[in-house]
């Protein structure tokens, strides 16, 4: 790990720990909650989209197992929270499973993005037609908070404590397979799918894998929100969510490791600065995605990235590799040193 | 493996595209450690013949033996793992990673770990890494492009990305390499360090099949040259035998008498 790499975690960790001893506001204590809550699943998402240049517009169905298969062990069968989302993770991952087989075996990646949003709407279609297993329109209410052993997370404060430090866990699982050899075949699938398999890489195989992982990702994060908010309603998990997340991924920067954390919790904490915007939420975030794509391609980290790249004593022009002329336009705007005057 | 039997034998191998042979009835071996050229004029099947040993298209008829084994129909994934390595004439590098880690995805042949092994560093990992690191390393140093070795692979001049499709592909330790075109877009100089490098690497034991157009280069570095036009063999033989024979010269030439 470069030195650079370590003091900007270091300072991170420091500032998510370090955080609530500043906001004694429950209110907005718990919208860091759940900011947590969707860069955990954005974080396993960007590995997908970012690694492996596969799309999905269905991973709010994931969030939605992993939310309900917890509510209705804890609440119908009596689990603990904890093993309730083991079992909800495992099965999740099984679901992504023989979802994904068939559709990565044969499809492109715009194929995917089309058949998981069906499934996310076919998922949708259940809990609302769910009756007594799912609540239908209504939902579920009443999860114990999450709790491991005789420890209970109850409060704003234990619960942002809990997330974040999943997330945590989340991230540092991602970075160990971005920098392994693992990440790099990922990388060389969406480099070129023929020349990676020159090398003996099973393309196929390789989207499941990463696939899967990305479903338990949100499905941990389901449970999370499930056993944090006490309650589960169909509205949470449809369409929407499930195209803010690939928001968040674009926002964030596809392919970095802390780009789901940035991209979440920017879009999370959005509408808590522009509230009167709510009704056209998806407008606002129809309008950042494309002018994130024109302007910024490698997302808010990729631009970071460029200007620290470009830095006096930073990499030479060569390493740091070419800016398309829309970087460099956002890399001058954010930084007028960067212009090389 | 036995040093006398071929280590890549094609066998009256066919293909059609909508009926139109592009491959026909083709046949030739390859023998460990030798370097044999494929040579014709555009359009004669040369690529094809590639694709179909290396199973990116499937095969109308005939058979490709690798090692005594038959291996018709494998897809392109599996002949890489029973170490067959390749280059593409339109190059398939991965842009966007540097030079060393597109080298270092190519040893993903020998150096492939669990996902969740790798992600979570458990034992092993680490050493497979600094492992895939030295090989990588060494690859690029061979091939010549060190100095380029942090550089985005999009970014290097497209003669420099044929080079580094070589060191990718030897990467992974193959006992078969097929190059498509090697040279195209290298300069003199580099040609001829390129010539160098393969007698190196058959000198090693590495079998390859040569497809290129440039003829100093085939002719100087091939143990022996096929020759195919329109999909059949035309004709096989040393370079010296196949670049006097008329056959040749006139599928190159046309039948022009004056050639």
């Amino acid at each position: 790990m470069k030195r650079s790499h370590l003091l900007g975690a270091l300072i991170g960790i420091a500032f998510v720990v370090a955080l609530p001893l500043f906001i004694k506001d429950e209110y907005t204590l718990g919208f860091l909650v759940l900011a947590g809550i969707v860069s955990l699943t954005v974080t396993g998402l960007n590995m997908l989209v970012g690694h492996a240049g596969q799309l999905s517009l269905g991973h709010g169905g994931f969030y939605a197992l992993g939310a309900y298969a917890s509510t209705i062990l804890t609440i119908r069968f009596g689990f603990t929270p904890f093993p309730a989302l083991m079992i909800a993770a495992i099965a999740t991952g099984l679901v992504a499973l023989l979802l994904g087989i068939p559709l990565l075996k044969m499809l492109t990646q715009f194929h995917l993005a089309v058949a998981t949003l069906i499934f996310v709407m076919l998922i949708n279609a259940i809990l609302i037609v769910g009756g007594g297993w799912t609540g239908g329109f209504t939902g579920i209410q009443g999860q114990p908070p999450f709790s491991i052993g005789s420890v209970v997370f109850e409060g704003d404060t234990a619960n942002y404590y809990l997330v974040w430090g999943i997330v945590f866990l989340g991230i540092l699982f991602a970075a160990g397979l971005s920098n392994s050899q693992a990440g790099r075949v990922l990388r060389a699938i969406q480099g070129d799918e023929t020349g990676a398999q020159s090398l003996g890489i099973d393309v196929a195989w390789e989207k499941v894998k990463v696939f899967v992982i990305s479903a338990i990702y949100a499905s941990v994060a389901g449970s999370l929100l499930a056993h944090y908010t006490g309650s589960v309603t169909p509205a949470q998990f449809g369409v929407g969510p499930s195209l803010e997340f690939m928001v968040m991924v674009f926002l964030g920067g596809k392919g970095s490791v802390i780009g789901g954390v940035v991209g979440g919790a920017f879009i999370k904490l959005l509408p808590q600065v522009t509230e009167f915007m709510k009704n056209y939420r998806l407008l606002v975030d129809g309008i950042i995605l494309t002018g994130v794509l024109l302007f910024v391609p490698q997302g808010i980290v990729g631009l970071f990235k460029k200007i620290w790249d470009r830095r006096p004593g930073g990499k030479s022009p060569e390493e740091a590799g070419p800016l398309s002329s829309k970087e460099s336009f956002s890399v001058a705007l954010a930084k007028p040193e960067a212009r090389g005057e | 493996m036995n040093k006398d039997s071929p280590i890549l034998e094609v066998d009256r191998l066919t293909k059609n595209f909508g009926g139109l042979p592009a491959v026909h009835d083709l046949s030739f071996t390859v023998m460990p450690g030798q370097l044999k050229g494929l040579i014709g004029p555009n359009g004669a099947g040369k690529t094809t013949c590639i694709n179909l040993i290396t199973g990116a298209l499937p095969v109308t008829s005939g058979e490709v033996r690798f090692e005594g084994k038959r291996i018709t129909g494998l897809p392109l994934h599996k002949t890489a793992r029973l170490n067959i390595g390749r280059t593409f004439q339109l190059l398939r590098i991965f842009q966007e990673m540097t030079v060393l880690e597109n080298v270092m995805a190519g040893c993903h042949r020998w150096a492939s770990l669990g996902t969740l092994q790798a992600a979570m560093r458990l034992p092993g990992a680490r050493a497979k890494e600094r492992q895939i690191m030295e090989v990588a390393r060494s690859q690029v140093d061979f091939i010549g492009l060190a100095h380029r070795a942090s550089m985005p692979a999009g970014a290097l001049p497209v003669g420099e990305q044929r080079l580094l499709e070589i060191a990718r592909a030897l990467a992974g330790k193959p006992k078969l390499l097929l190059l498509d075109e090697p040279a195209a877009g290298l300069n003199d100089i580099e040609r001829a360090r390129l010539g160098t490098l393969l007698r190196k690497l058959t000198a090693g034991g590495l079998s390859i099949l040569l497809i290129e157009h440039n003829m100093d280069l085939v002719m100087s570095v091939s143990d022996e040259i096929v020759v195919l036009n329109y999909g059949e063999k035309l004709a096989e033989g040393s370079a010296h035998e196949v670049r006097n024979l008329q056959t040749v010269i006139s599928a190159y030439l046309g039948d022009a008498t004056d050639a």
